[in-house]
């Protein structure tokens, strides 16, 4: 008789059947959770959550299910959608301009903004030009919003020195970014390479700000063939890098944490001047926060011809920076402001007051925080 | 990719792979980080353990194949936890362990998922093995009716470190309690096992391993 504790020998599941498994488990959990059929306990913490938001007690989201978008939005985010993580992240690469690899025809090359982070997250913008729209995974017909995927570590890194090795093979003269430069305005291309961010130095010893990335640093014929395969590596880097490259590379919205509430007028006022044109629950919202100013020259160009710029005023811009729920607030705050046409739909803004002697009118906008602490220009370009 | 893989030279690296061992550590770490394929690599390396656990469990092999893929989907609903180098397959050995115990709620909760757990596809290798799957059935009901008599807790110890061959540490990992407690309470199963079952050691073949664990 055998014993009572006898057991089995250990069996492998049939091959096919493991691949079948494998291959489920793996299209199981691609699935975006908001696809995903929920199942009865999924529905009770999504109702719960509703609840939770009606009330106003935002804190008690943490409980819920992750909510991301496949899709890019403009503003502000869903309610409950899954803020970025984390908060923070070292800039690795940055990319503000038109790609060439992106255009569709000689006049259609769009503005693409693209920044990598050590944590593996790409994040970018596709901005359509006249004749390529409309843009894929587009938030509305003019820009895609910001969206996110994710690289492995080691896609990081292939990315990272694919970019220096391009720059250091064609001879471009590369320079340290400077701390002091203003990320809003920056157009062009830079890089990580070791503890320092550098870039193509200028050759005339000016930052390119027209948006034409490469125009003025690419002069030769190895710089230019550098910069097309640059260009393709940060504006079609899912047909460009290999898959093993990814984490994720399924597209999502970037969803910020923070947002900055900027108001601008010319000629400059003061803040609490500026706060006073708000409607009283914004300007209630936005006085105890604390606040950076920048003042600037306002720049027309003269007769069309280009870079013949002329000074025609100043203004200031105020800028605040709120979490995600805060910004909600104020925009609620503004909703019976119009929209401001300036920001071409690309950004959530609003006009608040029409322009004085022909300068900018004033206006107040949300541009969303970047993991490594900066916001950009989202309509600048 | 390990990192002593790592590409840096741009003229080498797009579509160069190497076959690398790589730690379930890295698997782990880089599945956090949302890389699926890495997740994938680890169910086909612990599948095999995974399965042969819930089987010894359950006493069927078709429901020991659902129950693996709960598993993996419940280590994925997991899957931010950090974990200790080198323990991914005692936590995993300690999610079946709550899968099997909690099994009704675990096949609820995962049924939309299993409901599209493609048909099998006809596996002659299966087949012919399919009558020794069935005395499988038959041998391990018997032995999973007497573990069955231990306390429940004493049962998961007896089985993670018996049947699984699970050091003392890796057992207490995958419970999620103290070493001293795995010994304790395996003593108790042992010896509660040999009260119960007086002919434990006479199939020497397959009794080997169990065998050891009781006289350990």
């Amino acid at each position: 008789m055998k014993g009572a504790l006898s057991i089995p020998p250990s069996r492998d599941l049939p091959p096919s059947r493991l691949a079948q498994r494998r291959e489920h488990l793996l299209s199981e959990i691609a699935q975006p959770p908001s696809r995903r059929p929920l199942p009865r306990r999924g529905l009770l913490a999504l109702a719960a959550a509703a609840l939770i938001v009606v009330v106003g007690t935002a804190s008690a989201i943490g409980g819920v299910r992750a909510f991301f978008l496949d899709q890019g939005f403009i503003g502000l985010p869903p309610v409950g959608a899954t803020p970025s993580t984390p908060e923070r992240g070292e800039l690795v690469l940055q990319w503000l301009g038109r790609s060439k690899t992106r255009a569709r025809g000689p006049l259609s090359a769009p503005l693409v903004r693209a920044w990598v982070y050590a944590d593996g997250r790409v994040i970018w913008s596709e901005e359509s030009s006249m004749s390529s729209r409309p843009v894929p995974e587009g938030a509305n017909e003019l820009t895609s919003g910001y969206l996110e995927r994710r690289l492995t570590p080691e896609g990081v890194e292939l990315l990272r020195s694919q970019v220096i090795g391009l720059l250091e093979d064609s001879r471009t003269p590369l320079e340290t970014v400077p701390s002091e430069d203003d990320p809003r305005y920056h157009f062009g291309l830079e890089v990580r390479d070791g503890d320092r961010l550098v870039r193509p130095r200028d050759p005339e010893g000016a930052t390119a700000v027209d948006g034409r990335l490469g125009e003025r640093w690419a002069t030769t014929p190895e710089q230019l063939a550098a910069l097309e395969k640059i260009d393709a590596l940060l504006t079609d880097t899912a047909s460009v890098l290999p898959p093993r490259a990814w984490a994720v590379r399924d597209v999502r919205a970037y969803v910020p944490s923070h947002y900055a509430v900027c108001i601008d007028t010319a000629p400059p006022k003061d803040a609490s001047q500026l706060l006073s044109l708000l409607p009283t629950r914004a300007a209630d919202l936005l006085r105890d926060k604390s606040r950076t100013s920048s003042e600037a020259d306002l720049l027309t160009n003269v007769d069309q011809v280009p870079g013949h710029m002329v000074v025609i005023g100043r203004s200031v811009t105020y800028c605040s920076k709120l979490t995600t729920e805060e910004a909600r607030e104020v925009n609620d705050a503004l909703s019976g402001l119009d929209h401001d046409p300036n920001f071409h739909g690309v950004v959530l803004a609003y006009r608040v007051a029409e322009a004085v002697n022909n300068l900018n009118p004033t206006s107040i906008w949300f541009e969303p925080y970047f993991p490594h602490g900066q916001v950009t220009c989202s309509s600048c370009g | 990719m390990s990192a002593d893989a790592r590409v840096g030279n741009p003229t080498l690296g797009i579509g160069h792979e190497r076959a690398v061992e790589v730690d379930d550590s890295v698997l782990w770490s880089r599945a956090r980080t949302g890389d699926s394929e890495a997740f994938g690599i680890l169910f086909e390396r612990h599948a095999r353990t995974i399965y042969n656990f819930c089987f010894r469990r359950v006493g069927s092999w078709p429901v020991a194949e659902d129950l693996v893929s709960i598993v993996f989907l419940e280590a994925w609903r997991r899957i931010n936890k950090p974990l200790p180098s080198g323990k991914e397959l005692p936590w995993l050995l300690g999610i079946a362990t709550n899968v099997v115990r909690n099994r009704r709620r675990a096949e609820r909760r995962h049924a939309a998922a299993l409901s599209r757990v493609p048909e099998p596809r006809p596996e002659p290798s299966f087949s012919d093995d399919s009558d020794q799957r069935v005395d499988d059935e038959e041998l391990i009901g018997r032995a999973i009716a007497l573990v069955a008599r231990l306390p429940r807790r004493e049962q998961e110890v007896f089985v993670l470190c018996a049947w699984s061959e699970l050091s003392y540490e890796d057992a207490a990992t995958a419970l999620g309690i103290p070493v001293g407690t795995v010994r304790s309470r395996l003593s108790r199963a042992r010896a509660r096992l040999r009260e119960l079952d007086p002919d434990i050691g006479h199939d020497e073949e397959r009794m080997q391993t169990i065998k050891e664990a009781i006289e350990r």
